[in-house]
């Protein structure tokens, strides 16, 4: 099972993803994950994806809740792009999942997303709020992992 | 005087808008706006280290990322006079083309084809032509696994190091490439024969003023010494401001390149108007019948002439791994690195043009200054007069018709608005306190 964390480093809460996977290397993890650090992976993340089983992405959301919140997403949950056009930026993830589909190539997949503080400071590093909650983001982000290798074992 | 917006672009990186000034009937002026917030990554570096740069830089863009960290390492070296093996080199090089290869199939294939195929998307092409959709993923996965074989990982590379690189990779890495390429470039002349169907555009035509980096070595050149415009000048990379001579303009947080004046264009096409004579091969062959002898009157032909440059990367790597195979590898990397007082430029032809990156550095060897000057910078103000010019031959009246024109000419030029890194900067350089 792959685990990419997604997201810019430089922009402060935005590379949370990114952080996060890399803590988790330090963890302890069921036998069979492998992290990756995805960065601004964009359209690369189908090449990531393409011929995996199951995959976790572990990413900044915007969400109406407090910053540090684990959301736990399914990728039909995954935001519709605001129009019916291409733009890599706009929503990478949407755009790669649709064309996935497309080509039926979608692994089995669980979204992790966690809402940011501040994702508008150039900034190496997270926020002060997020900084403080990190320790138990990471945290929730291994039990939801462990929780979703469990389910493949059980199936 | 009347307005018509267009919002964000569809199909380009980042976020940008264009928006058309209409005086009676008549276009006065196109601008396009980056919405995108003020990149402040430039002041992100001073400070750092001289080994941290490659890193930082290579996190602005996940297309470029190895254009970036090259680019840093390249001006770092310059630097400090380090050297560099040639077996390292040519890795290098491989890398180059690695990213050439995703870089070019992801605008190709999936954000340029649905132009030419008259569909909104790559979502719609995927149904009506699967196999060219497939050929673009399998390419753009080849152009990553390059990289991730030579620069360690397939996006933000971590094998690069002042003075070569950290480790070199297996023999049978390479091998694994090359089958791959060799089986991509069996496939070239059916994707040739997909793509000759299509006529391009004629939304505009004007005379323009071309920019690339060239050498007097005899291959097609994605780095070199100097740099040439279309008009016959050379400059040493050290005068690389006399071209990107900036100005900042008010509806863009980007600023904007003119050289003696005029705009500019860099990337692919820029690359085959002036280098384009060094194409050799199967390259050489798909630009005779992709190109017309003259291309320079459209931005439109840089779609097919980064379809040529992927032909070429294909070509050009597989050649380099056949050397690199036949040779004693061990070597890429040369001594330690003494960082000294002083300054180094590094410039590299990345997909979308010419990329610079300029440090100062203290004797300890953190950044004083940064200066990062992308191909989109500079090729904004070219944009913006080339949209001017396809607005006014646009029936002004058919609102749809408009948009698709001007998205169509803007995103030839496979803008990355995202990493037009150059920033305004809120402060003075005097006032740094770094």
């Amino acid at each position: 099972m792959i685990v990419i964390g997604l997201g810019n480093i430089l922009l402060c809460d935005e590379g949370i993803g990114v952080h996060v996977v890399n803590a988790l290397r330090e963890r302890e993890l069921p036998d069979g994950v492998e992290l990756v650090d995805g960065g601004v992976a964009g359209f690369t993340l189908l090449n990531m994806l393409e011929g995996e089983t199951r995959a976790v992405i572990v990413d900044a959301v915007s969400a109406p809740l407090p910053p540090g919140t684990v959301v736990r997403l399914d990728p039909k949950e995954v935001g519709k792009s605001k129009e019916e056009k291409y733009s890599l930026h706009d929503f990478s993830l949407r755009d790669v999942l649709d064309l996935m589909n497309l080509r039926g190539t979608t692994p089995e997949m669980l979204i992790l997303g966690i809402v940011p503080g501040d994702i508008h400071t150039y900034k190496i590093g997270l926020s002060p709020e997020l900084e403080e909650k990190f320790e138990d983001i990471v945290e929730k982000v291994r039990k939801e992992i462990e929780k979703y290798a469990r389910q493949e074992r059980s199936t | 005087m009347g307005k018509m917006t267009i919002g964000h672009l569809a199909r380009v990186e980042g976020h940008g808008g264009i928006t058309v000034h209409i005086d009676g009937e008549k276009v006065t002026r196109v601008d396009m706006d980056v919405y995108e917030g003020s990149r402040l990554y430039e002041a992100l570096l001073v400070g750092k280290r001289y080994s941290e740069v490659a890193s930082i830089t290579s996190r602005v863009c996940g297309i470029c990322s190895a254009g970036h960290a090259l680019c840093a390492t390249f001006a770092v070296e310059d630097a400090f006079g380090v050297p560099v093996p040639p077996t390292a080199k040519i890795l290098r090089d491989l890398l180059i083309h690695g990213e050439n290869i995703e870089s070019h199939a992801l605008h190709f294939f999936f954000l340029a084809l649905p132009d030419f195929f008259g569909k909104k998307s790559v979502l719609h092409l995927q149904g009506d032509a699967p196999e060219l959709v497939s050929a673009g993923v399998s390419l753009k996965k080849l152009g990553n696994r390059i990289q991730e074989i030579v620069g360690g990982r397939p996006v933000h590379p971590v094998n690069l190091c002042p003075g070569g690189l950290v480790s070199p990779p297996s023999p049978g890495e390479l091998r694994e490439l090359l089958s791959q390429m060799e089986n991509h470039l069996d496939n070239v002349d059916l994707i040739t024969s997909e793509v000759e169907k299509v006529k391009v555009p004629e939304l505009l035509s004007r005379e323009a003023t071309f920019v690339a980096l060239t050498s007097d070595e005899p291959d097609y050149p994605f780095t070199g010494e100097k740099i040439k415009t279309s008009a016959g000048e050379e400059y040493p990379l050290g005068e690389f401001r006399r071209i990107c001579h900036e100005r900042v303009v008010r509806h863009s947080t980007a600023k904007q390149s003119l050289y003696s004046g005029k705009p500019f264009m860099v990337g692919a096409l820029a690359r085959i108007v002036i280098n384009g004579e060094k194409l050799g091969g199967k390259a050489r062959e798909v630009r005779e019948r992709l190109l017309p002898p003259d291309p320079s009157r459209t931005p439109l032909h840089n779609n097919n002439a980064q379809f040529v440059e992927l032909v070429h990367s294909l070509e050009e790597s597989a050649r380099l791994i056949r050397v690199l195979l036949d040779s004693d590898t061990s070597e890429v990397r040369s001594g330690d690195v003494i960082p000294r007082e002083g300054s180094g430029i590094g410039a590299l032809e990345v997909p979308r043009g010419t990329l610079y990156h300029y440090y100062e550095f203290d004797g300890e060897g953190k950044v004083r200054d940064a200066e990062i000057i992308t191909p989109t910078a500079q090729n904004l103000a070219n944009i913006e007069s080339d949209l001017t010019i396809c607005a006014e031959n646009a029936p002004l009246e058919n609102r749809l018709e408009v948009v698709r024109r001007l998205e169509m000419v803007a995103r030839a030029y496979d803008p990355c608005i995202s990493c037009s890194v150059h920033i305004i900067r809120k402060e003075e350089r005097g006032e740094r306190s770094g």
